[in-house]
């Protein structure tokens, strides 16, 4: 399974920023995804240039300890989507730079990681 | 040749026979059926029945069914023509003696089999060869009754001739022994809380249907309950309340315990009855007491073990426990009491089919918490615990070990995390909503 994070590459200050956090199977067969919570829990990480933490979208959320259970074939993919409102873990709205932004999605066995995109926030 | 073992027979009282001769090949030895001389396998079970049967008709020498469900009859000697035989065994089968799943076919539905030897002469073998099964590499031995043969089974590599030497030795005809190779037998590792286990109690998964097509939902079964109807009481099971198809209504969730998928009629275990909605706590929020709901257990002979979580082998803390059931005695805990709520500090276990068996310390009481993905809706009240946690825990109990015995008190049922947390509702505020029941 392949991890997959799309974004604009640049957005003006203020304007929400579409993510999508896709999960494919890149393999030749048929593939077990086990995913958690209840709705499924997908995760996304904007961080400085430094790596500092920004915002996470389930910042000191609780999620269900459900787990969701599917079949991928080969080349099947599941999205989700996300509008990050251009604020950090404490509501404050971020200032115009440069980012890098994440996605991730918690199975019962690992972490499944996208690699991260940069973002421009230009004023 | 596929070949069906009779397996459950019993043998009462004796049939008259007219004898076409008077000899056999072999009498069995009276002290094969002395308790104190014959191994256990030759006096019970079917080994047992059939030697029974042997001296009741002589020159029966075994049966089972064929591929083509007629049943096969081995006769040896002359003792008993074929037709008396399968008319004495016709007899036997539609009195005392009992094929368990199969109706007793008539003697002329028999197929009926020359044979080498009665059984009676097999079982006498069968018992002096006992010490055969300490030979380096023998696997089994078996009187194998749809070959008329003895059998023995060897891994790849063992001298068939030393195992001839030493039948000869033991007086036993090497024509009437079969020795073919064959894979050792290994002890298979303890079940898990993720298989088809029986009782159901506290810790095993439930797998229940998913709304999102091709996906099905995995929880945890939480403790077992009893509710009160007029004149009995009815098993029932706790799981939480988003374990269902619809948190908050009754849409009659049937839980299944089977591997993944696809869902199984036959592995249906129960169906989901009580799961009270949120209510309106604020203006703008709603809210529930505890994240919980009850299913009934649907089968009359669904096993259930009352008051009791599966055990497993070890716990973890911070990292996952074992979720293998634990193979020492017990293998369980005994719910012998409840705890409405817990208090900060306590050390508190938990048994779920993703991370096991897990132990932490309570490190926040009655707390409102929100739940990721459900703006506007607060759990009241609930408690944290530092202790492993994964998805598909949810619906585990929550307990606490009395020091290192198998008693156990009940405190909850998890539901949530929140990084290296988890979150329970305590059994107070399942009370609350969930009306009464019995837990121990």
């Amino acid at each position: 399974m392949v991890v997959e994070i799309e974004l604009p590459s640049s957005v003006r200050i203020g304007t929400p920023v579409p993510v999508t956090l896709r999960v494919r199977n890149t393999g030749t067969a048929p593939a077990e995804l086990a995913l958690t919570g209840l709705p499924i829990a997908f995760d996304i990480f904007v961080d400085r240039t430094d790596s500092t933490e920004v915002w996470s979208r389930l910042h000191g959320e609780t999620i269900s300890m459900m787990l969701q259970v599917a079949i991928l074939r080969p080349g099947e993919s599941l999205e989700f989507k996300h509008a990050w409102d251009q604020r950090d873990n404490d509501r404050q709205a971020v200032p115009a730079g440069t980012y890098s932004v994440r996605g991730s999605l918690a199975t019962p066995d690992r972490e499944l990681r996208s690699e991260p995109r940069r973002l421009v926030i230009s004023g | 040749m596929k070949q069906w073992k009779l397996t459950s027979l019993a043998l009462a009282g004796a049939v008259g026979l007219t004898a076409c001769s008077d000899t056999l090949p072999t009498e069995p030895r009276a002290e094969l059926h002395d308790p104190a001389n014959a191994p256990p396998s030759v006096l019970r079970g079917l080994n047992g029945q059939f030697t029974r049967l042997a001296e009741e008709i002589p020159g029966f020498g075994g049966m089972y069914y064929g591929d083509d469900g007629k049943l096969n009859v081995f006769v040896a000697g002359n003792a008993t023509s074929p037709a008396a035989l399968t008319r004495a065994l016709e007899t036997k089968l539609r009195g005392e003696l009992l094929i368990s799943a199969k109706t007793a076919p008539a003697a002329n539905e028999m197929v009926v089999h020359q044979g080498d030897y009665d059984f009676g002469q097999l079982s006498r073998w069968y018992t002096e060869m006992w010490p055969v099964l300490g030979m380096e590499g023998v696997v089994f031995t078996d009187i194998d009754e749809a070959s008329n043969r003895l059998r023995i089974g060897v891994e790849a590599g063992v001298s068939q001739g030393e195992i001839q030497e030493a039948l000869a030795g033991f007086n036993v005809p090497v024509e009437a022994v079969n020795i073919e190779i064959t894979e050792p037998i290994v002890p298979l590792k303890g079940s898990t809380l993720r298989e088809r286990v029986q009782p159901f109690g506290g810790g095993l998964q439930l797998v229940f249907p998913n709304p999102m097509p091709g996906f099905v939902s995995l929880c945890t079964l939480g403790f077992n309950i009893l509710r009160d109807a007029p004149g009995r009481s009815v098993d029932y099971f706790v799981t939480n309340s988003h374990c269902t198809l619809n948190r908050g209504t009754v849409e009659n969730t049937p839980y299944y315990q089977q591997p993944i998928a696809p869902l199984d009629p036959k592995q249906l275990i129960g169906i989901e009855v009580v799961d009270p909605p949120f209510f309106q706590c604020s203006a703008t929020q709603v809210c529930r007491w505890s994240d919980a709901a009850i299913a009934r257990y649907e089968t009359a002979r669904t096993p259930v073990r009352f008051g009791s979580i599966y055990r497993t082998e070890f716990f973890g803390t911070s990292g996952p426990g074992s979720i293998e059931i634990g193979g020492s005695n017990p293998n369980f805990f005994s719910i012998t009491d409840e705890a409405p709520f817990p208090l900060g500090g306590e050390i508190l276990d938990k048994v779920g089919r993703t991370t096991g068996w897990t132990r932490g310390p309570v490190i926040g009481t009655c707390l409102n918490v929100g739940i990721s993905g459900l703006p506007n809706t607060v759990m009241l009240c609930q408690d944290f615990v530092l202790a492993a946690v994964g998805g598909g825990d949810s619906g585990s109990p929550v307990f606490q070990q009395a020091g290192d015995s198998k008693n156990a008190t009940l405190y909850g049922i998890l539901w949530g995390s929140g990084g290296n947390l988890y979150v329970f509702s305590a059994m107070e505020n399942i009370r609350l909503d969930l009306g009464d029941f019995r837990t121990h």
